[in-house]
């Protein structure tokens, strides 16, 4: 059956860090990179003890804060949003925390990208023809987090999924798992492997919007889970552009 | 008698002179920017600094929407957040040569800050280094490293031109400590003696910074009596910090 790209529907931001969250396991300790990483936060619930690390410094802190009296200013994620305490949390000076980062002790880290490489290569620091660049913690945390997943609209913007890089490396081969508009993919010994796809769209409708070759997963491929009639996940076909 | 304390934000910058390197705590938007020393150091019209600071890209007008939370609503109980100097004040004011900085850019394809604009000028240098590295350079300053090798870095833009070792076969790059003349930092507490204390996500760079400077200044919120201080709990010991001076909004513990 041949359907035009227009005709379905994707995720929208919110719907790529639902996805996204159904990663995290209990216990693990996790970094989001600032924008789509970010909204994984609200989809947690506030009983998990999925430890979230803000790379200033606070390690396992608790949910969104909601109103004055529960805002304290000196109580933010690396995003900025205000957040409560929770049992457990701890606060450590950015070296301590950057030492947790680059030790090995971080299991997963989100981050968002300008363009990533098949073989797993990121570029999320330095935009072309930019006079400066900004690193913040990304590097450190690409280059030392066990498991580096990337958030990356595909159809928003061309050339984001890439065969090689164009742009200013901010790691080599550290992202296994791109979590995407159209469906989830892996990168695995320099092969784009699909996982799962938004229902309505097949491995060639996929193909045609990245230049990398795209494989399916040897056990097939799954249609992504999210719940069809939250209209925050979705993006109308008519919004995703090809 | 051990006295640390001084009367003024004025006062602790007096000494601080044109081509200094400056060390500037604090992350983004959190407090913990030692702002009104920032403000302090921009009233001596001062030139050719060189200024360490993790975010160094935005100016002083992006800090505004900070002091709204997720909801909307104004944070308040704040005073260093009512009328925030960022790091990049410095630059706006022109006072700035190099930024040894992890945040130069907005990375917006329409939009550029103070400092990137500087720098496409060619008027400002920018040294970018990721945020672990910029932690552990500082570190190495203070506990007398010469510095350290780091795989971070290693094969991009921020590793050329430094020193390659493998250890395990990992490629690490070389590192250097930062010994800057001043550092400005932001605390919770102190004592007379400088012993210092945080408040949650505000620690930030601080304590990184404190005794990495020959002159080590920190504001605080609260100037409290010698042994009010838990000893547990003091973050920084005071022969890091050579000079204390109360925040705007302040209060001093009698």
């Amino acid at each position: 059956m041949t359907t035009t790209v227009d005709q379905r529907r994707s995720l929208s931001r919110r719907g790529i860090a639902v996805r996204i969250t159904q990663d995290f396991a209990e216990g693990e300790v996790i970094n989001l990179g600032v924008g789509i990483p970010t909204l994984c936060s609200f989809y947690l619930a506030d009983d998990a003890e999925v430890l979230l690390h803000s790379e200033h410094g606070v390690l396992g802190h608790g949910r969104h804060a909601h109103g004055e009296n529960e805002v304290d200013p000196s109580l933010v994620t690396a995003g900025m949003q205000p957040v409560v305490p929770r049992p457990g949390m701890v606060v450590m000076d950015h070296s301590e925390s950057f030492a947790l980062i680059r030790g090995g002790h971080l299991d997963k880290t989100v981050l968002g990208a300008f363009q990533v490489s098949v073989h797993g290569d990121i570029a999320n620091f330095w935009l072309p023809g930019a006079p400066a660049g900004s690193v913040g913690g990304a590097q450190d945390l690409a280059f030392c987090a066990k498991k580096v997943i990337v958030a990356l609209q595909l159809l928003s913007r061309p050339n984001r999924f890439v065969n090689e890089l164009s742009m200013e490396m901010t790691a080599p081969h550290c992202v296994s798992r791109l979590v995407t508009d159209i469906g989830v993919i892996d990168l695995v010994d320099g092969q784009a492997v699909v996982r799962e796809l938004v229902p309505g769209w097949n491995l060639d409708d996929a193909q045609q919007v990245t230049e990398v070759e795209l494989h399916p997963a040897p056990d097939g491929i799954a249609e992504i889970n999210l719940p069809a009639d939250q209209d925050e996940l979705w993006n109308a076909p008519s919004e995703a552009k090809a | 008698m051990i006295n640390k304390v001084v009367a003024s934000t004025a006062e602790a910058v007096a000494d601080i002179e044109s081509g200094a390197m400056i060390a500037i705590g604090g992350f983004n938007g959190v407090p913990g920017i030692p702002s009104s020393l920032i403000k302090a150091v921009a009233d001596r019209s001062l030139s050719d600094l060189t200024i360490i600071s993790c975010e160094a890209g935005r100016g002083k007008a992006a800090f505004q929407p900070y002091r709204r939370n997720a909801q909307g609503q104004k944070v308040v109980g704040v005073p260093e957040l009512e009328e925030l100097y960022p790091a990049a004040y410095l630059v706006e004011c022109d006072q700035v040569k190099k930024a040894i900085t992890t945040f130069s850019a907005l990375n917006h394809p329409d939009y550029e800050g103070p400092l990137e604009a500087r720098a496409r000028k060619g008027e400002v240098e920018i040294e970018l280094i990721g945020q672990g590295s910029l932690c552990e350079r500082l570190r190495a300053g203070r506990v007398g490293l010469g510095g350290v090798y780091t795989p971070v870095g290693a094969g991009t833009l921020i590793g050329k031109g430094k020193d390659v070792r493998y250890f395990d076969g990992v490629p690490h790059i070389l590192e250097t400590a930062l010994k800057p003349d001043y550092a400005i930092i932001a605390a919770y507490q102190a004592d007379r003696f400088g012993n210092l204390t945080y408040r949650n996500g505000a620690r930030t760079l601080n304590p990184v910074m404190a005794g990495s400077a020959r002159v080590t200044i920190v504001e605080v919120e609260e100037i409290v009596p010698l042994g009010h201080l838990d000893p547990n709990h003091i973050v920084t010991p005071g022969p890091y910090v050579d000079r204390v001076v109360l925040s705007p909004g302040g209060r001093v513990v009698e």
